[in-house]
């Protein structure tokens, strides 16, 4: 969907608009600015003169924190990106055939699961860590990625399916009828009809899922005791921990580098969530 | 032109548990034991080391009794997601509204206005955060320049009467994540109706309030709701930005000016170690949030309209 | 099938055969490589960059001088490390060797997290011979050792001493005769009006648990009586509060949102550090930290004593001590107890240690230190000795109170807002900690 503007008037809401999305964004973007430009001060300087113009610049900070002292931070991106590329195949199979059920399909105790659902996720997650750590020890897979990266091929994601459910019901029902008449069952209708409609929702999961597992700070310092298998946002908090002299600034260079694969994620779907959907081609 | 309501469900119950296998395993497996372990302990005095004893109602009977940080939690957690989430849904819908048209830069503002979410609650959001609201930050220097502050800048995360307002405002300026899911949703809106209505004479606001809200209210729904429960659960940038979570500062801020209930929760739990009370808060917790969004869904269900 | 999705199940198809190693995840090289006879132990720590290196060498050491041993490291930074703690001991699943300060050990002994040492005492395992038997005991619970102290510290100020000299202050002597009334006098009429405008005198020791402790003990008082109920007298914590607040109201200490922020201050960053606060309530083992770091910006920093009641003998300050400890669910206790004697005995493995988080209780090594200790750590021995020697024991404390010590900075929070006085903070106190105590039963 897109307005096209025309006509004078049009065109000065357009510059109008323009320039309010430049200052928002000016805003928005200056606490981002302000870390990159940090990342490159030395360590000293970067709380004493806080302009957003360095005295001083350096590489040290990237260098050092991507050094580490004992183990690298290649280490900790290659464990963040595994369990974050393998929480997004689980999320994506497993919540898109929770949320065909849910949102095409009648059956018994509809509402209800659907109650339970939303209900999993209403708990805070401090709340059922230690049932679940006792679990995952007795069944003896503590301390590797697996107690993160399992549930979610099992859609305990109710965020996401949720999300599709609600994505799903704004398909109209008519294409469905349409492909029963051709002679398709319940699985090629998800396939063939659904599933192309939903590549905004599925693309929106995925980001979800990479940036939050990414950051999901408590369940991996449960999980993973392990120096070897520490993250990305584990090894970031200890640059500030209390104990020794912060370095700040390495910090600051990591979670700058820590974007950098969302974001390429990000650039690379944004194309398919611009194209937009158009129902029209279907009826042929 | 909308397209009529129609019945094509499938209304086979096998078909459907097939597709549910996974969440069946999922719900059964990994959320209902927990929770169920934690609704028991809810009503225990486990304390981690020892096998819990059943207690009965005395901790429910403490958080509102003698919990004298209780009213805090829900006061701060309440008045938190009260502000933030529909001015951060506003921002969202009005940013959504506003990058869906052919500007100049489109894709580098839509990237730009997502990328504060990007940073999540990473340890460098709280640290930034801690940073600009700081008396000698950002945000003081800015107003010192502009002549609003004197020099000796307020604390605005330190000052109990300003700190959950760095919190809130920390959530609005990540209003890209809802603002993806709008921006989706939009897309998701065929051409052909909103052309079809052009011709047909419709004005702008008449082609908003008719037929673009109106059709993304299923989305607008659940970024509501999902907000909402995610708000409630809020606890890294807040356990960083009031000095517990690296080792300094009271936990919950000034006069717990920062006590968000989660931040209450993991503090009853891991550092004093009453686990069965901190479970009893987190079932009271989700009875709060299951309670708004049954209402949001009540509501929604005369607003919100599916096809 | 669209070219999306086929690209999505082969870019899975690769990632399924790459990863596999992915659940083998921390499983041990002894057990990939099958051989028996490789002892697998897990020590855990509190610490960040600059302290971890060094375990983290003591363990290549080891490792060296015992080649069937496989040490697995599991670090965190200070709040981390109890935030995992909790659901390690739910599940019995403590790291074979961790630590533990005076803090909390009495709570985890007397609940079976951690075994008796005894046993490896007797039979030479752990040498304690050339020890202070004080720092020794700082360990011992109902005469038990439960923990083998890897480094004391204690409750100390820190002053700016080159910054002093320029505004032309002098320092007292701060010895065994320096009062509590003595001290804010001096602050009052000597120190603040000599400091610029936003500068404050002394910090607010509310946020400081281990002055607390000191305090308690300066007035021989006990935490807990034989009924279970919290016994520090009303009149000590109306004295604790309200000493701070005098000096608050009197502009001598800074007020509730500045120690608020400042609290929370990365170091080198924080009011100390920036030349807005002269005296600074610390541990000797941070002080040492602040005093390296102050160096470089050229403003001497020393350590002095706290002050004494009115009447007493001297300050009593409470000594801390961190400990290593073997957990009950250990499967390798008798090599872990030969791993933690090395760690505190052997000459490479405390070289590399250097008093890290305080002091060393062995007296050979502190002997084999001290002729390389900077002026930050050489200060640190110095003063540790001082506090220690002629001090009475620092028990360790009861359940509970170490929990609650977040109530006694919050309660002094309450204070600075004017919300109570003393002596109603001094009641509610009293009350809080009851309920508190109570709930743990």
């Amino acid at each position: 969907m897109e307005l096209r503007p025309s006509g004078k008037k049009n065109r000065k809401m357009l510059i109008f608009r323009s320039f309010i999305i430049l200052c928002i964004s000016l805003i928005v973007i200056e606490p981002l600015v302000w870390m990159i430009v940090s990342s490159f001060k030395p360590e000293p300087d970067i709380f004493r003169y806080i302009g957003l113009i360095p005295k001083r610049v350096t590489l040290e900070n990237y260098i050092e924190g991507w050094k580490g002292k004992d183990l690298g931070f290649a280490v900790f991106f290659s464990n963040s990106l595994i369990i974050v590329a393998f929480a997004i195949i689980g999320n994506l199979i497993s919540c898109t055939l929770t949320a065909y059920a849910f949102a095409r399909m009648n059956f018994r105790f509809r509402s209800l699961f659907f109650a339970l659902m939303l209900g999993t996720i209403m708990l805070p997650p401090h709340a059922v860590i230690i049932p679940q750590y006792i679990f995952f020890f007795k069944i003896g897979i503590n301390n590797t990625f697996l107690p993160i990266i399992l549930p979610k091929f099992f859609a305990t994601d109710s965020f996401f399916i949720f999300l599709i459910v609600q994505f799903m019901r704004g398909i109209p029902t008519e294409l469905d009828q349409a492909a029963r008449v051709d002679g398709c069952n319940a699985w090629d209708i998800l396939w063939r009809i659904i599933l192309p409609l939903c590549k905004p929702a599925l693309i929106t999961t995925t980001i979800f899922t990479f940036l939050w597992t990414w950051n999901d700070f408590f369940t991996q310092l449960v999980y993973l005791t392990d120096s070897k298998l520490q993250t990305v946002a584990l090894a970031l908090k200890k640059f500030v921990d209390a104990d020794a002299l912060p370095a700040y600034g390495q910090m600051l260079a990591m979670s700058t580098l820590s974007i950098i694969p969302i974001l390429i994620l990000f650039a690379f779907f944004q194309r398919l969530l611009i194209e937009g959907i158009s129902t029209t081609g279907l009826k042929a | 032109m909308k397209y009529p309501v129609g019945s094509g469900k499938l209304s086979r119950s096998s078909a459907a548990y097939l597709f549910l296998i996974p969440w069946f395993i999922g719900f059964f497996g990994f959320n209902l034991l927990p929770m169920a372990a934690s609704l028991f302990l809810s009503f225990t005095n486990y304390n981690i080391f020892d096998p819990p004893r059943f207690d009965g109602f005395s901790n429910f009977i403490y958080m509102f009794t003698n919990d004298w940080h209780f009213p805090a939690a829900v006061s701060v957690t309440f008045r938190y997601v009260f502000f933030s989430v529909p001015l951060q849904l506003c921002a969202s819908l009005i940013l959504a509204f506003l990058l869906n048209q052919k500007i100049k830069g489109l894709t580098l503002y839509r990237t730009l206005f997502y990328i504060p979410s990007l940073l999540g609650s990473s340890v460098a959001v709280g640290i930034l955060w801690r940073q600009i609201f700081s008396s000698d930050g950002l945000l003081n220097i800015f107003l010192q320049k502009l002549g609003l502050m004197q020099e000796a800048g307020i604390s605005w995360i330190g000052d109990p009467r300003y700190a959950l307002w760095t919190m809130i405002i920390l959530r609005i300026w990540q209003f890209g994540s809802p603002m993806i899911i709008f921006l989706a949703a939009l897309k998701q809106i065929p051409q052909e109706i909103l052309e079809a209505s052009e011709i047909d004479g419709a004005g702008r606001m008449q082609r908003v309030w008719r037929i673009i809200l109106p059709m993304i209210s299923p989305i607008i729904l659940f970024n509501f709701i999902m907000q909402i429960i995610s708000a409630f659960k809020v606890f890294t940038e807040a356990f960083i930005i009031s000095g517990g979570a690296v080792g300094g500062g009271v936990v919950g801020g000034t006069l717990d000016s920062l006590l968000f209930y989660t931040i209450h929760i993991y503090s009853e739990g891991f550092l004093k170690f009453r686990m069965g009370y901190a479970s009893a808060l987190s079932w009271v917790l989700l009875l709060m949030v299951a309670l708004l969004t049954w209402i949001a869904f009540r509501i929604s269900s005369r607003l919100v309209h599916y096809e | 099938m669209s070219t999306t999705i086929r690209r999505w199940m082969i870019a899975t198809i690769i990632l399924l055969m790459v990863s596999g190693p992915v659940f083998a995840g921390g499983q041990s090289e002894a057990e990939k490589a099958g051989s028996p006879g490789k002892v697998e132990m897990r020590l855990a720590w509190w610490g960040a960059t600059g302290r971890n290196e060094k375990y983290l060498a003591i363990i290549d050491e080891y490792q060296k001088q015992n080649p069937n041993v496989l040490i697995t490291p599991e670090y965190q930074g200070w709040a981390d490390y109890w935030g995992k703690m909790a659901t390690m001991v739910a599940a019995r699943n403590l790291p074979d060797v961790h630590q533990y300060t005076n803090n909390q050990l009495g709570e985890f002994y007397s609940k079976g997290a951690v075994i008796s040492l005894e046993s490896y005492i007797q039979d030479g395992t752990i040498k304690l011979d050339d020890w202070n038997t004080g720092m020794v005991d700082s360990g011992r619970l109902d005469g038990k050792l439960v923990g083998v102290t890897i480094g004391i510290t204690a409750p100390v100020m820190i002053i700016n001493m080159t910054w002093a000299e320029e505004l032309g202050i002098e320092i007292p002597p701060f010895d065994a005769s320096f009062t509590w009334k003595e001290f804010a006098d001096w602050l009052k009429k000597d120190v603040q009006p000599k400091l610029p405008a936003g500068a404050y005198a002394f910090g607010d020791y509310g946020m400081a648990e281990n002055y607390f402790w000191t305090w308690v003990r300066q007035h021989n008082a006990e935490w807990v009586d034989a009924n279970g109920n919290y016994a520090v007298p009303q009149s000590v914590l109306e004295g604790w509060y309200g000493f701070i607040d005098d000096l608050r109201k009197a502009g001598v200490a800074p007020p509730l949102s500045f120690t608020a922020e400042d609290s929370g201050k990365a170091r080198g960053d924080n009011a100390f550090n920036r030349r807005r606060m002269l005296i600074r309530p610390t541990n000797a083992n941070q002080a040492k930290l602040e005093q390296q770091y102050m160096a470089v910006e050229g403003d001497k920093v020393e350590m002095r004593r706290l002050p004494k009641q009115e009447g007493a003998g001297s300050a009593r300050e409470c000594l801390i001590t961190s400990v290593l400890s073997i957990a009950a669910n250990s499967k390798i206790q008798d090599e872990a107890a030969k791993f933690i004697n090395f760690f505190i005995n052997d000459k490479t493995a405390q070289t590399i240690y250097n008093g890290e988080i305080g002091v060393p209780g062995s007296y050979t090594v502190q002997d084999m230190l001290k002729p390389n200790l900077d002026f930050a750590a050489a200060q640190e021995f110095d003063y540790i000795n001082m506090v220690s020697t002629g001090s009475t024991p620092t028990v360790p404390k009861p359940q509970g109170i170490w929990a609650f010590d977040a109530e006694i900075q919050q309660m002094n929070q309450q204070v600075a807002a004017g919300n109570m006085t003393p002596a109603q903070a001094a009641k509610a106190t009293i009350d809080r900690a009851n309920k508190f105590l109570a709930s743990l039963k």
